[in-house]
């Protein structure tokens, strides 16, 4: 579905990544686990060309396995806007911070890429959006807007606004760090459900009791590196590399 | 007070106030209509870094902002006949009060426009929307809602500037009062009259502001009125 190949990437003369390569099959689920600086963010952003990558290829295959299969290379420092946003509408992104869009409502952030984006019907948009805030469980909130709503609320609009179209892939950038902590369940738990429904996935994040029930591969990043990867298992009860246990054991407490 | 002060004071009353609102209001919703259109502009064309265009809105804000407004105005009435160019009185007026506010105005549309969170363009980005289209969906309407105190507030400034037009033989409300004081010798009297009227229709479009405010807030309200947590209804989009 989606393979990095040596991605690369400094701010300044700092090297925030350092030759990263990453592969995400159909229906997986990748969470993408580190300490705070560990270029976790900064990757999924230069894969959704969110930042420019200073080198680096990605392979995304579209509609894997239907009718329209079709493999497409982009080059992650050099593609063009139209390259890009193909790319973007077959990838669904949510945010730290929501990024909901505050003048309208839910619904409305729901079909703003549908009507405005994609030029779809406005009535076929609207079902498809109420569809989508059902999945998240929200119909009762579709017109309050974002202001009215809780971190928790606004992360599930937004996880709806992303899943409206139908994306072959969503990634997710830390989508519980921005809430209370009474909070974060709801999203992980819409999460968990989409990850059960088969939706391939990339999450970076940093409940580690999710990463271990939702993900079929885990992703361990330092340093701008994959310092190790393998199932959940793997990573949590016999991690390979010094490293990884070092910061499992600091995040993981008995 | 004298009866011939009141005698005066009343009968000048109309030949003050007709002025202002047939040329004063019209001077004032004219200009604010090429400040509002020329701002916005000059503020795309900044945010949107377009080149040379934006050293131009750059240069354009330096000069209107850094020279006094009745300068402009007699550069413009006064100084452009002698390069050929012959504009009437009320005309100039509006040119000089437009051009002059614009400058204001980009800086008012620039700062609101910055302070919606970059966030929401990448968020619009991604759902499939372009530049064009995240910004008059997205960040405009925000943004709008953000400037428009500051801007109403430079439409009340513009109001009482207007009088400056008396200076190049626009008929208007303070031209009139001066009119009066010097064919009755009652400077005081008059002027303060012009001063109360003034003052009457800044307080009517502060009145308007807080209408129109209000407006803005609860426009695309629908059923529901409390919040999740409870709450009245806060600000919401237009």
């Amino acid at each position: 579905m989606l393979t990095v190949r040596n991605l690369n990437k400094s701010f300044g003369e700092t090297k925030v990544l350092q030759g990263i390569d990453l592969q995400v099959n159909k229906g997986e689920v990748v969470a993408v686990i580190g300490p705070s600086g560990s270029g976790k963010t900064t990757m999924l952003r230069c894969v959704s060309f969110l930042e420019k990558a200073d080198e680096g290829t990605l392979d995304f295959v579209c509609d894997e396995g239907g009718a329209d299969e079709k493999t497409e290379t982009y080059d992650l420092h050099r593609a063009s806007a139209h390259e890009i946003r193909q790319l973007r509408s077959h990838m669904g992104f949510v945010f730290q911070s929501f990024n909901l869009f505050r003048n309208k409502t839910a619904l409305g952030n729901v079909t703003e890429g549908l009507t405005v984006g994609h030029r779809m019907d406005k009535a076929l948009a609207r079902k498809k959006a109420e569809e989508c805030l059902a999945r998240v469980g929200l119909s009762e909130r579709a017109d309050y807007y974002p202001d009215e709503l809780s971190g928790g609320q606004q992360q599930r609009v937004a996880i709806a606004r992303a899943l409206a179209l139908e994306p072959d892939i969503i990634l997710l950038d830390e989508p519980t760090s921005a809430l209370d902590p009474e909070l974060t369940g709801e999203v992980l738990d819409t999460v968990l459900k989409l990850a059960k429904e088969g939706t391939t996935m990339l999450v970076v994040t940093h409940e580690m009791g999710f990463a271990r029930e939702a993900a079929d591969r885990i992703i361990f990043m330092e340093g701008g590196s994959v310092v190790e990867e393998g199932t959940p298992a793997q990573i949590f009860d016999s991690p390979k590399e010094e490293r990884t246990r070092e910061f499992l054991s600091g995040m993981i407490r008995p | 007070m004298s009866e011939r002060l009141v005698g005066i004071l009343l009968s000048s009353f109309t030949k003050i106030l007709i002025p202002g609102i047939k040329v004063t209001i019209p001077l004032t919703i004219l200009s604010f209509a090429v400040s509002l259109v020329l701002g916005l502009i000059l503020a795309l064309v900044q945010v949107m870094r377009i080149r040379v265009l934006k050293e131009i809105a750059f240069i354009y804000i330096w000069i209107f902002r850094g020279t006094p407004l009745i300068v402009q105005l007699f550069i413009i009435f006064f100084g452009l006949p002698g390069l050929g160019i012959m504009i009437d009185a009320f005309p100039a007026a509006v040119l000089a009060f437009g051009l002059n506010l614009a400058a204001y105005n980009a800086e008012v549309f620039r700062s609101a426009i910055e302070a919606i969170p970059a966030g929401q363009t990448e968020a619009a980005y991604m759902v499939g929307l372009n530049y064009p289209q995240t910004l008059f969906h997205i960040v405009l309407p925000q943004a709008f809602k953000i400037a428009f105190p500051s801007l109403f507030n430079n439409l009340i400034s513009l109001l009482k500037d207007t009088s400056l037009a008396s200076s190049i033989t626009v008929v208007e409300l303070f031209t009139s009062a001066q009119q009066i004081a010097a064919r009755t010798y009652e400077p005081f009297a008059l002027y303060c009259e012009a001063a109360l009227i003034y003052l009457v229709f800044s307080t009517l479009l502060t009145w308007l502001q807080g209408y129109l405010e209000s407006k803005l807030v609860w426009r695309s309200h629908d059923n529901t009125n409390v919040t999740a947590k409870g709450r009245k209804k806060p600000m919401v989009g237009i």
